[in-house]
């Protein structure tokens, strides 16, 4: 007799982006088997907007559309996580906070929602993944075998990125179980531009119009967030002398973009935010400030469900274009100097 | 020393105390207006939320007057009001002023570190000075508690008053008397004068067949009716009794862990879980906003107004709940939402409170035969 797996749906939006291998390992694991959703296309968008109101942030109706493409699908559970935090300390967005009531308030009779609760403010991450292995009727010993191995996978997949590889590349390898990857170095024009945003932001191509693809086309190095070090995510970041930020997001993006301001090789940096967001409209405030004192060339895009491409496209290339004008006339100058002492002498 | 704070509707009275019964000078910018707003709109980023523009516009109009001290609220929760002073110290310390901003941490006030930021403010440093915190407390919640026993007598009484204005004339001498006693016993007398002149004001004979409406939403937007477009006393004039259980003496309460109807309130919207009831506290007033409208819906109101600043996330979340399940007919309590930011055109708010007041008429009135017959 072949035993039926039961299936669980994981939506291909928000933290999908960042702990997915994490959640895929864990869960299969545990016997099941999961399905993620299909690709956001225009129509993903459409029907999310049907189930949420119209002035919530674009990946959260994406959120819903993908939901709802799992419910065509007809999984037996949905995975629905509550991350209330993800580091000492910090909070995530509010609307993280009350994802699975919204999920249960807008969506008529759902599958039953695994619902994970992350609280690292009150309890260790081991307890929730009990929490979530025992509300799956599984023993205690499996819990713990299938919680190492994601972690182990989780830290593969994270390495990797690290590495240098686009979100896609590593998902490829880590789904695929190839161990001991060696990235290849891409060529570039000697551009090097950073990204930072959500990873939901900077991901997923339909929300940002394909951007990282873009630029790569254009021969730009690409750097997001990811790709940095993770010794650099461990301090927390300062914003003034008295306040200390308290968003698990936007830990990672302020990190990311203290680092970044260092590097003396970096030209230029791109924050992809989406519009209504919350935490980004005053990080980006921030950055706006940090980035005119260092003058970096410094562009924030904010993205929502009527961005079109050609505006954001444009905007990027004249970006892009700036900095190789900047980077050539700096070039240029030290022979302009000794031209202009010929010519005074 | 020159101290300045922000506004927030009717509790200026209270934040004065705070700082005159230190021992500081306060400072008091005009009330929101829409010149102060230009300058306030021209430095704030773009897209965030409303009361952060309103508070930089009055912080901007004192440091021109040559005040050096600003004390400003912070929380450490989820949403974006723990961030708001020092994006603002930055902001304005870009903007050329010299000053220093002081924050009062109000996350949770039995931490006591409030203490601190009043002690900050007096110049006395002996031990002495903590009798004087003590004294000031009490005038400022004493305070607070009569700015709550206004607005709500205020709410009650506009929509059978005679003639038109009187209530907001009340209010306003009310509220004056509150900022000129400054001692315990002075205000424990104002208590009983307070309810002696909303009485007086001369009202239609009524028994209680006005709408009853429950006002609700973001803090700082409910309360400041410059933010919301006065919308207490348009709902007073169009005949909706209003209620209100926000005020910032009930926020105090919630900070020191006294606020029994909160906890009732939470107590509701946790037991709602499978409809979507949310779980914890989210930042802003969701979780009880979502409790307020169970509450308000078993008890029978009539109607159900929810602002908030345009872009506020818990707000949001909220509003997406309550209103599946009005369409749902979980609860039989018709819900209606503004979001305010500064493009909000007046005629347009208007209109559209004056037709959601006719509504609720007809549906009163379409119940009251269906009971008959």
């Amino acid at each position: 007799m072949i035993k039926i797996k039961n299936i669980i749906g994981i939506p291909r939006s928000l933290l999908y982006y960042k702990y997915f291998p994490l959640w895929k390992t864990f869960f299969e694991e545990l016997d099941f088997a999961v399905v993620v959703s299909d690709k956001s296309t225009i129509s993903t968008v459409e029907t999310g907007g049907q189930y949420t109101i119209d002035e919530i942030c674009i990946p959260l109706k994406l959120y819903f559309g993908h939901l709802i493409n799992l419910l065509e699908k007809k999984v037996d559970y949905l995975f629905v996580p509550r991350y209330i935090s993800t580091t000492f300390g910090t909070y995530m967005c509010p609307k993280f906070l009350g994802l699975p009531d919204l999920v249960r308030g807008t969506i008529d009779d759902p599958p039953p929602i695994i619902e994970m609760d992350i609280d690292l403010r009150k309890k260790p991450k081991y307890a929730s993944a009990i929490q979530t292995g025992r509300q799956l009727k599984r023993s205690l010993s499996q819990i713990q075998k299938a919680y190492t191995k994601a972690v182990k996978t989780y830290h593969y997949f994270r390495n990797l990125m690290v590495q240098g590889l686009t979100f896609q590349q590593a998902m490829n390898i880590t789904n695929g179980g190839v161990e001991n990857f060696q990235p290849k170095i891409s060529k570039h024009n000697g551009v090097k531009i950073g990204i930072v945003g959500h990873g939901y932001n900077v991901h997923d191509p339909y929300i940002n119009m394909d951007l990282l693809k873009k630029l790569r086309k254009m021969n730009v190095q690409v750097v997001t967030l990811e790709n940095l070090p993770l010794e650099i995510f461990k301090e927390r970041t300062i914003v003034t002398n008295t306040l200390k930020n308290y968003w698990g997001n936007e830990e990672e993006i302020l990190s990311a973009v203290n680092y970044l301001f260092k590097d003396k090789t970096l030209d230029g940096l791109i924050f992809i935010c989406s519009f209504c967001c919350g935490p980004d409209s005053l990080i980006d405030e921030l950055i706006t400030r940090d980035a005119q004192k260092l003058e970096l060339p410094y562009i924030s895009l904010v993205l929502d469900e009527h961005s079109g491409q050609a505006g954001v496209v444009t905007r990027v290339e004249a970006f892009v274009d700036m900095i190789i004008r900047k980077k050539r006339a700096e070039k240029m100058q030290p022979v302009q100097k000794i031209a202009a002492k010929l010519v005074t002498n | 020393m020159k101290v300045t704070y922000p506004h927030m509707g009717n509790c200026w009275p209270c934040f004065k105390a705070l700082i005159e019964g230190m021992g500081a000078e306060s400072y008091l910018p005009d009330y929101n207006n829409l010149q102060q707003l230009d300058i306030g709109l021209k430095n704030s980023p773009e897209w965030v939320c409303f009361p952060f523009k309103t508070t930089l516009a009055n912080f901007i109009t004192s440091l021109n007057a040559g005040v050096k001290i600003i004390v400003m609220a912070t929380d450490c929760g989820p949403c974006r009001f723990g961030f708001y002073y020092a994006v603002q110290e930055r902001i304005l310390k870009d903007l050329g002023y010299e000053f220093e901003m002081k924050y009062l941490p109000q996350g949770d006030l039995l931490t006591f570190e409030w203490v601190k930021l009043l002690k900050s403010m007096c110049e006395d440093k002996s031990i002495f000075s903590n009798y004087l915190v003590y004294r000031t407390a009490r005038v400022f919640l004493m305070k607070c508690s009569l700015v709550q026993d206004i607005e709500a007598y205020e709410g009650s009484t506009r929509c059978y008053e005679i003639n038109r204005g009187e209530t907001t004339q009340v209010v306003k001498k009310c509220v004056n008397m509150v900022d000129a006693a400054n001692r315990y016993h002075e205000l424990r007398q104002l208590r009983s004068t307070i309810k002696r002149l909303f009485n007086e004001i001369p009202k239609r004979k009524h028994n209680g067949e006005g709408l009853k409406v429950g006002l609700t939403g973001e803090i700082h937007v409910t309360l400041d009716s410059f933010t919301n477009h006065d919308i207490k006393r348009k709902l007073g004039e169009l005949g909706c009794e209003v209620h209100m259980d926000l005020s910032l003496y009930d926020w105090i309460k919630h900070k020191f862990h006294v606020n029994f109807h909160r906890k009732y309130i939470e107590y509701l919207s946790k037991t709602h879980r499978d409809i979507g009831g949310i779980q914890m506290d989210i930042g802003g007033e969701a979780f009880w906003v979502l409790g307020e409208y169970i509450n308000w819906a078993q008890n029978n109101f009539d109607g159900f107004v929810h602002i908030y600043p345009f872009t506020c996330m818990p707000e949001i979340t909220a509003k997406s709940i309550i209103s599946k399940w009005y369409s749902e007919r979980i609860f039989d309590l018709p819900p209606m939402f503004f979001a305010f930011d500064e493009h909000a055109g007046e005629a347009g708010f208007v209109t559209r409170l004056e037709s959601y007041v006719e509504l609720l008429k007809t549906k009163k009135e379409q119940k009251k035969k269906n009971g008959s017959s």
